[in-house]
């Protein structure tokens, strides 16, 4: 242990050569671990493609951001396709985009596809696409669970369609069984076994979206029923819509022949008509809402299959001419060649008509700011400057002096924080709401809030430790946001979900949801400055072999441990604030100022933990040592307010509860214990005071 | 920070003002607190809040261990103390401190609030369906004995005992109600807080009854429910005449559809459990309920009450009562809690209103204006003192070096 701690001081406060260049190392590893490089690993042996009909080219630009920008509504909101798609994308294949391998065998391969072109494929080239290995399966048991085994694949590996598709059979009897048992009976095979079978419904789904919405004719189809239809004659297709608008006929020309032999053959005749229609309206409930009504006052889109069901039912109005159009524009595509340059003019002419319809109702005005959100993709770029500021700060302590690597650092988190506060307002601008109402939101603006902290701490104190703890704070929480953006995505499809009424309030959510946050914030920071002061006293200590301090050295940190006090008042200041706010809300919405909800005691602890902080301090029964070592186990108490309270079960809280989380949060606690022990035993061992030398 | 007591009176308050006391006091809160919020799990909110919070000593769990700590009385009480000691008589008075002392204050007055609250508030709830009107509350898991002359069918007179005045009685003993005006009177022999009606039918061979049977059903004591309101509670009891003579000899249930009914003094009487009644001084008409779900999907994004309230004099005021603006008028708090019937249930709509009385109400306003002030002279005092010292170390560090600056 002592070594390894000595390397890690070392890279702090290096000043011989030997040190510098193990440093130099050290980062170099760092990055190039960070930017994913690796031994080589095996070549994954892909399946080719065996496809009859393959895109050829790749999408044009311009058919991507109109797909993209499609108007839907779905869970809640009106939003792009290439959100939903994205979400889709995350949940299935467990990031946002997906590479066809150059081995594939397909004509565009290697191509690197995002979530519409994955869309876009998976619609018009639906057995191309049944090729991507983009399922992601965590544990190869499901898998042997259904009868597939899959050779050279490792435990958590991705598999396409098709490769899953021969064991949908045991699939459904085993989703059976697992969903006949309670949620907490069952287990992690049975878990991922229903999230694998949610997948592949809802991609069957989506292959219906715009191919369910006409019907072909068979190459024989007979004339008397091609003269009810003529839009079918040649293999043409003919939207649902229109097969309904004459069913009637069609169905008197069936019955005439009714009992007789040729009644069979009519019967196979018309079969595509109706099957495809059955398939919509059996699917209305999963399918994309891509219809809005003409009616303004209405809010719910429509799916195909539930217009469709307008149609049929006689209690129910008949869609309306404009809803009809609609239909028939998506229905369109439904007909053209599997051809990129004959698709594309119809999906731009289909997004015309789409974004007609949900202008007409004023509800297409934030979709290209929503596309434009996600394509931005303000959270990666943050990460990216974060980890650079990261990089340059580490680097900016070989040179003590040096003054270009300091200001690079602070424009590159200041780079990263604008970044992260950009995404931030544009989810504010998008929601209406401030952006602290999900967990997800929270990590956002937690992060940022610690930040802009560091910084102005930096502005304060000069040092580069808070500039340094400012880089490394917003790297790790835009990589949990990033984490948690998935398993959000995967409870509830989406990050913007709406919101349940007693959350559906702008001024308590910017109240007290924001100050209970900045407090969470600064508890955070508090504990991550308090890790450095240990590292750095435990390593002083160490390198002086002995508690002595020099003046400057004893000023230093004693300088270092006020900034760490600071902080904590910083956190008591939000924590106290946002708490009674709570209470407040509580008394305006449930009735009752406290009423000892997991949530509330969470709150309550991390106020409660951070005055037993002050007042020891106050008392003189800790000094910066214990302060920091308490400041330390802080960080466990928020995130158990933050986290753990939604993980009991208990409580009126129950919208932040989320799944999959304990097993982190057990590791940082046992990480902190770690920490605390070891810091405790270098305390005893290294910097106690013996004969009251130095501060400690 | 306190001055060091020289008198007698100070010697003594010294210990109580102790940041030693706060810092004990403090670390116990929070023991309670995580240590309850914990054991929630097992035994929800309402009896972890009885044995944890409002309690003078508890049996705490710590993973396999119980720790005896003090309860949520003795550290509040203690606690309370200290704050008007320490944090306000015996801190030093001075321009550093009085952003604390303000913090201190407004701690104070949000704990006289809680205390307040707790021995004068009052929670529940009025269902009402559309049209319908009611101007009483029920609580949610107090409940109480009422007894009625059931031979009356207008302007009942109904004679009421809170459950506090049977627990305890656990067929040991009994309690004796009778008022001047009535010709019987009532003896409570045993009170169970939950308990189920059960067949003797179904006992098992060799199991016993540990409460009498009537018309082949007893009233089997269960455990508390994790939540309070899952509880039901059941009386053994009879009536008897003034001279002595049984007239009935039953036992109630909280969920019976009907009371028990006896004779006496020629009439016909009635005695049931029910949840404890409170009237309002004005009753409220629901005019409509709304509920708007977010589009597309079943997740209500609002809902709101369009109630009328009826004054005693007859005078009507339309009020909407939406989530989170609730109804306050006459010392009371209406708030929109809840709804029904369950999605896919069928039946008429009602709304559910939560009613609170409340005094303190408005306290946690006052405070916490109060404690964040004094947190944000305090948390600026320092910070000014931070920024001071670096300005001057700044300047000695620069003259050190020669610098002309």
């Amino acid at each position: 242990m002592i070594p390894q701690l000595n390397l890690f001081i070392g890279t702090c406060v290096a000043r011989d050569g030997l040190r510098r260049s193990r440093l130099v190392a050290s980062l170099v590893l760092l990055v190039l671990g960070l930017a994913g490089a690796s031994p080589a690993a095996a070549q994954r042996k892909v399946e080719r493609a065996d496809v009859e009909v393959t895109r050829t080219q790749p999408w044009p630009e311009d058919v991507v951001e109109a797909f993209g920008q499609l108007p839907v509504q779905d869970r809640g909101r009106v939003k792009p396709l290439s959100t939903v798609a994205g979400f889709r994308m995350l949940n299935t294949n467990g990031k946002r985009s997906f590479e066809i391998p150059a081995d594939s065998g397909l004509p565009t391969a290697p191509e690197k596809l995002s979530p519409t072109t994955w869309y876009l494929d998976a619609m018009f080239f639906p057995e191309q696409a049944r090729t991507y290995e983009l399922f992601l399966v965590d544990d190869n048991a499901v898998l042997e669970a259904m009868g597939l085994r899959f050779e050279g694949r490792k435990r958590r590996d991705r598999y396409s369609y098709n490769q899953l598709s021969s064991g949908r059979g045991e699939m459904e009897e085993l989703a059976k069984s697992a969903f006949a048992k309670e949620a907490s009976e069952r287990t992690r095979v049975d878990t991922q076994l229903i999230a694998l079978r949610e997948n592949i419904i809802q991609y069957e789904v989506l292959e219906l979206t715009f191919s369910g919405l006409a019907a072909r004719l068979g190459p024989e189809a007979p004339a008397e029923l091609l003269e009810i239809y003529p839009g079918a004659a040649d293999g043409g297709s003919i939207g649902a819509q229109v097969v309904l608008e004459r069913w009637s006929e069609a169905l008197t020309w069936r019955q005439a022949a009714e009992g007789v032999a040729e009644g069979d053959d009519r019967d196979r005749a018309i079969a595509p008509l109706y099957n495809g229609i059955i398939l919509l309206i059996e699917t209305a409930d999963y399918s994309l809402a891509m219809f809005p009504a003409e009616d303004g006052g209405e809010e719910k889109w429509r799916t195909a299959g539930e217009l469709l069901q307008r149609k049929l039912d006689p209690a129910q109005a008949d869609p309306t001419a404009g809803e009809l159009e609609l239909f028939s524009a998506y229905a369109d595509l439904a007909g053209v060649e599997s051809r990129v340059d004959a698709i594309g003019p119809a999906v731009l002419a289909a997004f015309e008509a789409g974004k007609a319809a949900a202008m007409g109702r004023g509800e297409f005005e934030k979709i290209p700011m929503e596309v434009g959100y996600y394509k931005r993709d303000y959270f990666t770029k943050a990460l990216v400057f974060f980890l650079l500021g990261f990089l340059t700060v580490a680097l900016s302590w070989l040179r003590p002096k040096g003054v270009l690597l300091p200001r690079l650092t602070w424009f590159l988190v200041a780079g990263g924080l604008a970044s992260a506060s950009i995404g931030v307002t544009v989810r504010c601008l998008l929601l209406e709401r401030p952006p602290v109402a999900t967990l997800y939101e929270t990590i956002l603006f937690i992060t940022s809030i610690a930040v802009l902290v560091c910084l102005a701490a930096e502005r304060l104190t000069r040092e580069r430790v808070a500039l340094a703890l400012g880089a490394t704070l917003g790297a790790a929480g835009m990589f949990l946001a990033m984490r948690y953006e998935a398993v959000e995505a995967a409870s509830q499809g989406d990050t913007m979900g709406g919101l349940i009424a007693v959350l559906n309030t702008n001024f308590w959510l910017a109240t007290h949801v924001t100050t209970v946050t900045m407090g969470y914030s600064a508890g955070l920071l508090a504990a991550a400055l308090g890790h450095v002061w240990l590292i750095l006293r435990l390593g002083r200590g160490l390198k002086n072999r002995g508690p002595e301090l020099s003046r400057e050295q004893a000023e230093w940190f004693r300088r270092f441990g006020r900034m760490t006090y600071g902080v904590l008042c910083f956190g008591l200041l939000f924590s106290v604030v946002g708490t009674i706010l709570g209470g407040v809300w509580a008394n305006d919405s449930w009735g009752r100022f406290w009423g000892w909800d997991p949530k509330e005691n969470g709150a309550l602890m991390i106020v409660l933990y951070e005055l037993v902080i002050l007042h020891a301090r106050m008392g003189g029964y800790i000094k910066d040592f214990g302060v920091a070592v308490l400041a330390v186990i802080g960080g466990s108490i928020v995130a158990f307010s933050w986290f753990h309270v939604n993980q009991l079960g208990v409580g009126l809280h129950s919208y932040g509860f989320t799944e999959g989380v304990l097993g982190t949060l057990w590791t940082y606690y046992y990480l902190v214990a770690g920490f605390v022990a070891v810091s405790l035993g270098g305390w005893y061992l290294l910097v106690r005071p013996r004969r009251n030398l130095g501060a400690a | 920070m306190a001055k060091k007591p020289t008198t007698l009176t100070g010697k003594i308050l010294a210990p109580l003002g102790s940041f030693w006391l706060a810092v004990a006091l403090l670390v116990n809160l929070f023991l309670l607190t995580w240590l309850g919020t914990l054991e929630q799990v097992e035994k929800g909110i309402h009896q972890v809040q009885e044995e944890y919070f409002e309690s003078w000593i508890v049996f705490a769990k710590a993973g396999k261990l119980r720790l005896l700590l003090p309860g949520g009385y003795i550290t509040m009480g203690l606690f309370t103390v200290n704050l008007l000691v320490g944090g306000m008589v015996r801190i030093r008075k001075s321009r550093r401190t009085v952003g604390v002392i303000i913090a201190h204050v407004g701690i104070a007055l949000m704990m006289l609030g809680g205390l307040v609250e707790h021995a004068t508030s009052i929670y529940g709830r009025i269902a009402l369906k559309e049209g319908e009107q009611g101007a009483n509350f029920e609580e949610y898991s107090g409940w109480e004995l009422v007894l009625w002359d059931a031979s009356q069918t207008r302007d009942v007179q109904e004679y009421t005992l809170p459950e506090d005045r049977l627990e305890g009685l656990d067929g040991g003993s009994q309690r004796v109600l009778e008022t001047a005006d009535l010709p019987f009177r009532l003896v409570a022999t045993r009170y169970m807080r939950n308990s189920v009606p059960t067949p003797v039918a179904r006992l098992a061979p060799g199991e016993e009854m540990d409460a009498p049977d009537y018309d082949g059903f007893f009233l089997a004591e269960q455990r508390r429910s994790k939540e309070a309101e899952a509880d039901v509670p059941g009386l053994y009891l009879r009536a008897e005449t003034l001279n002595g003579r049984t007239v009935a000899e039953s036992f109630v249930f909280g969920r019976d559809q009907h009371p028990l009914t006896f004779e006496a003094g020629g009439k016909d009487w009635a005695v049931a459990l029910r949840h404890r009644r409170h009237s309002m001084p004005f009753s409220l008409r629901l005019e409509e309920f709304t509920k708007d779900d977010h589009p597309g999907i079943s997740m209500a994004r609002a809902y709101s009450s369009s109630v009328v309230q009826i004054d005693e004099d007859g005078s009507e005021v339309p009020v909407l009562i939406e989530m989170n603006k609730p109804l306050r008028s006459d010392g009371l708090i209406i708030y929109q809690a809840s709804y029904g019937p369950p999605e896919g249930v069928p039946g008429e709509p009602y709304t559910v209103l939560a009613v609170s009385r409340n005094p303190s109400d408005r306290i946690p306003w006052i405070s916490v204006a109060v404690i964040a002030l004094g947190l944000i002279w305090t948390f600026l005092d320092r910070l000014f003192l931070f920024l001071g010292k670096e300005r001057r170390r700044a300047a000695q560090a620069a003259s050190a070096q020669g610098d002309p600056r």
